[in-house]
């Protein structure tokens, strides 16, 4: 599209919308699309035209003018500072820390990853035990209920004399307080057991390495 | 190797990348803080300090803003805390004076000292905020998206603001330029 009226006149409303572009444009600060609007612009607008050569005056002066008050930087500063980021002491979650982490031994990593997993799919499993065992047999619902309820009391009983902390009332749940409240208080100490587990698992492995033990990429959370 | 690359590395704990980021904007970063301080040692000191505070919050640098922005924030805060405790005023604030006394000799001629001289007279005619903006733009190069990080202002805030600034300041520089004609 032609920037003239037709008799070789530029309309001022252009003009209006490029001239606060104008600086920008002399100083190469646009973008490429309004780089190229102006440059059309300006070579056919002789007012526009006048104001870029303004503009480059002004640019020039005020550049000349920080150019002489920017102060030499002192010599050594540089090194200096790359001297104290390097002796910053390292403290837990620095950068410095994880460097150290990345060359930590990766079997300490991989023993927190199986301590870890391997406590969640053993309380899993014995979470769901009692439905596995109830499930096995052709059973109506209510004999399902049934059979759940004594399979939460046996799982209940022999386990409660293998983990310590076990409630009392997980052998005896299905049974007294019907099933899905005995399941309830069967299911609650594997979830806490997993839970505790994972958390010691995460303080001590991590701390030990600076890892999360999730995280592959070696970055600290 | 790249900025990025860099930054990157540094975010790893890669002390040695993070030298070579100091290595990069050290030199940019001394003026910033010496411009607005005033004073050779504690611009030193400021610039080193805001480069070991960076270091130390590396792995929190998500990249929304260019690390040079977000370096010059953590600067900013260190020259409003030494001009606060120097007892000047704060923030608006940031100016520096024009006639410092410090600034590198002239070494060119009589016509371009005069000129100089106009722009400073020029600049001390302006509103403080506005003779920031320009300072950012002509003395630090910041980019507008730089400049709208490190104030905290709408990019086309930013635009706006330097616009009326250059404006105003170009009218000064006219006017004196039609007294003491190059």
């Amino acid at each position: 599209m032609s920037a003239n009226d037709g008799r070789g006149r530029v309309p001022r409303r252009q003009c209006a919308a490029i001239a606060p572009l104008l600086p920008d444009w002399d100083l190469g600060r646009l973008d490429a699309g309004d780089a190229d609007r102006v440059r059309r612009h300006v070579a056919q607008c002789p007012r526009c035209a006048a104001e870029v050569a303004a503009w480059r005056r002004f640019s020039a002066a005020v550049t000349a003018h920080f150019d002489a008050a920017r102060p030499e930087v002192p010599a050594g500063l540089t090194g200096r500072i790359a001297a104290a980021v390097r002796a910053e002491a390292p403290g837990r979650g620095s950068p410095a820390r994880v460097a150290r982490a990345r060359v930590a031994p990766g079997w300490l990593r991989w023993l927190g990853w199986a301590g870890e997993w391997a406590g969640v799919l053993v309380a899993a499993a014995a979470a769901l035990a009692p439905i596995i065992i109830a499930w096995a047999a052709p059973v109506t619902w209510a004999a399902f209920e049934t059979r759940l309820a004594q399979s939460i009391a046996v799982l209940g009983h022999r386990l409660s004399g293998i983990l310590a902390q076990a409630p009392a009332s997980l052998a005896a749940g299905g049974a007294a307080a019907g099933t899905a409240v005995g399941y309830a208080w069967y299911v609650l100490p594997f979830i806490l057991w997993a839970a505790v587990g994972l958390a010691i698992s995460y303080a001590t492995v991590g701390y030990a390495t600076g890892y999360t033990i999730g995280d592959e990429s070696g970055h600290v959370t | 190797m790249t900025e990025d690359v860099f930054l990157r590395q540094a975010r790893h704990g890669d002390a040695g990348a993070f030298a070579a980021l100091v290595q990069q904007s050290s030199g940019g970063l001394y003026r910033f803080v010496r411009a607005r301080l005033r004073d050779d040692g504690a611009a030193a000191d400021a610039a080193q300090e805001a480069f070991l505070r960076a270091w130390r919050a590396i792995a929190s640098f998500r990249g929304e803003c260019s690390f040079r922005s977000w370096l010059y924030r953590i600067a900013q805060r260190l020259i409003i805390d030494e001009r606060t405790r120097r007892g000047r005023a704060p923030v608006a604030g940031l100016d520096f004076d024009e006639a410092d006394p410090a600034a590198p000799e002239p070494t060119a001629g009589l016509e371009a000292e005069a000129e100089r001289q106009d722009v400073r007279a020029a600049l001390e005619r302006i509103a403080p905020d506005e003779r920031e903006l320009i300072r950012l733009v002509y003395y630090d190069g910041l980019s507008y998206k730089e400049i709208s990080a490190l104030r905290g202002l709408p990019l086309g805030t930013v635009k706006v603001r330097l616009h009326r600034a250059r404006a105003r300041l170009r009218v000064q520089l006219e006017e004196m330029w039609e007294v003491h004609p190059a």
